[in-house]
């Protein structure tokens, strides 16, 4: 369970969040989307403790995330971006530091590897960006943990691997565990991420289940643009179009042009998604 | 488990941290080793035959050079701000990480480096007996063994700290920052001497020259067998040299607590 309480951040002059609060519960995979600099990856190393919050506004499993305490990072791992490229081998860095994390399962490891035609004997150094990704991906499921942040994990990836990541995240998500996934890549963690989190600059713009989302908007493609949608981006076969679903439609969401929308029309979709304006 | 310190956690996290040496910091151990059998190789060659006192020596300082750059060699990474994030969020409590960084830094490279300089040592004596003056170990080396150790414990806990505390060129940095300090000392004591009066401070030095014994040949005052042979028994000097003690103590100590406090705080 992650409390956030009046979260604000700055690095230096730079305010990044102010007042931010949000409740995330345990069962879900949750997108974090939002512009570049927003802080979703600030937002992610407050969680996991890399970065100083203070101890009233944000708890993480009960605890306070900076005070990085052994008891809450054994239930809770981040991997960056852009993670670092350790010395030695796959699985000899697994085996070293997996051993640490108490629900770390050594053979689910091995078999994500194999799905993500990764060699395990391998050093990651002779790995390309994208495998090293892969390998990181691996470890980081096989923790079990149950807080998982991950930041951007498709990125690098190729196409196949892509849906092999989908369908892991998928499979490892369970009532005693929760995920959030920061991305830009929307398309690739469509269907995977529910509820949706959007950042604003300094606080949240959406904060919804995909659910809720189908029933308070609508999707659909049209050959001409129309004057009452919230949004609408040009296609090959003519308009792509989010709407107030007032007729109770129940459509496909595009997180994409989703996104897109909600950056144009913040205060209807605040309004609307019941937001707390901050 | 504790949040603070367990021993199970934390003896698994030294033996993670020793399993990860050989691949950080094991070539170097190795070309250091190389380094003085090829030295002493060097002077065989040339005809000079080189006695176990200079020979400790020169193993002190290889010594030296091996645990001063350990730091950034085993732990340049820890204040990364991408690669340093595996260590921080590695689930061990920051007393364990602090201590293991003592035992793997200086415990374990120390032993390796020396233990390797005394197997290469020994082989040559063995190969070559007539050119090394005899066995490398005898009451004296033993003695400046120990003690240069004890000293470079201290010099390398300056280096620990430096080493989280600059992010890049940590040895350089830390070198440049201990030549500061030194001079801003040597700039303070400066004005104090002035403050108290040039001749009062020639007086003390030569009440207290006065009291150094004649027969004296190591003036090395952290030296704790020449304290305990020959300044414990004169009280000034013994107070001078207590309070030189307890200020490297005090450095050492300060140094550990700021790395524990660093190792805690990092943002990442």
């Amino acid at each position: 369970m992650i409390q956030i309480n009046n979260l604000s951040f700055s690095y230096s002059k730079n305010n990044v969040f102010r007042n931010l609060s949000l409740s995330l519960s345990k069962g879900n995979i949750y997108g974090l989307l939002g512009q570049n600099g927003v802080g979703k990856t600030t937002l992610l190393k407050l969680l996991s403790g890399l970065l100083r919050s203070e101890e009233e506004s944000c708890m993480v499993n009960g605890y306070h995330p900076y005070k990085r305490q052994p008891e809450f990072l054994k239930d809770v791992y981040y991997l960056p971006e852009e993670p670092a490229c350790p010395h030695g081998t796959v699985a000899r860095y697994a085996k070293n530091n997996g051993s640490f994390y108490p629900s770390f399962d050594k053979d689910l490891f091995y078999e994500f590897l194999e799905r993500f035609e990764v060699q395990p004997e391998k050093r990651f150094r002779d790995l390309s960006a994208g495998q090293q990704k892969k390998a990181y991906v691996s470890y980081a499921l096989a923790l079990n943990t149950k807080i998982l942040l991950l930041d951007e994990p498709s990125n690098g990836m190729d196409i196949p691997s892509k849906t092999v990541l989908r369908s892991i995240v998928a499979g490892q998500i369970n009532e005693e565990r929760f995920i959030i996934i920061s991305t830009h890549q929307v398309r690739d963690l469509e269907n995977l991420i529910d509820p949706i989190i959007i950042l604003d600059r300094k606080d949240v713009l959406l904060h919804a289940s995909i659910e809720e989302i189908a029933q308070k908007v609508c999707f659909i493609n049209a050959a001409t643009k129309q004057d009452d949608a919230l949004y609408s981006e040009e296609i090959p076969i003519g308009y792509s179009l989010v709407k107030a679903n007032t007729t109770g439609i129940d459509t496909k969401v595009n997180l994409e042009t989703l996104f897109n929308a909600v950056l144009m029309h913040k205060e209807w979709f605040k309004e609307h998604f019941n937001t707390t304006i901050l | 488990m504790s949040n603070l310190f367990n021993i199970k956690r934390f003896y698994a996290f030294v033996c993670k941290e020793f399993r990860e040496l050989p691949g950080k910091y094991g070539l170097t151990i190795l070309s250091m080793i190389g380094g003085y059998l090829v030295l002493l190789l060097l002077l065989m060659m040339l005809g000079i035959s080189v006695s176990p006192f200079t020979r400790m020596t020169v193993i002190m300082v290889y010594v030296m050079i091996t645990i001063i750059f350990a730091p950034s060699k085993l732990y340049g990474n820890v204040n990364h701000a991408r690669k340093g994030l595996c260590y921080a969020m590695l689930p061990v409590s920051a007393l364990e990480k602090t201590i293991s960084m003592f035992v793997i830094n200086f415990l374990c490279t120390s032993i390796l480096i020396v233990a390797g300089l005394f197997a290469a040592d020994m082989l040559l004596y063995l190969i070559v007996p007539s050119r090394m003056e005899g066995f490398l170990l005898n009451y004296e080396t033993a003695r400046l063994f120990g003690e240069e150790l004890i000293e470079l414990f201290f010099l390398q806990s300056i280096f620990i700290l430096g080493n989280i505390v600059f992010k890049r060129q940590k040895v350089t940095r830390t070198f440049i920052s201990l030549i500061g300090i030194g001079f801003l000392l040597g700039l303070v004591m400066l004005l104090v001497f002035r403050a108290i009066g040039l001749e009062n401070i020639e007086r003390l030095a030569d009440s207290i020259l006065a009291e150094f014994p004649k027969e004296i040949n190591n003036w090395n005052i952290l030296s704790y067998s020449t304290f305990n042979s020959t300044y414990r028994h004169i009280p000034l000097i013994r107070n001078i040299i207590i309070i030189a003690y307890s200020v490297t103590g005090l450095i050492t100590a300060a140094c550990w607590v700021g790395v524990y406090r660093l190792i805690k705080t990092t943002k990442y």
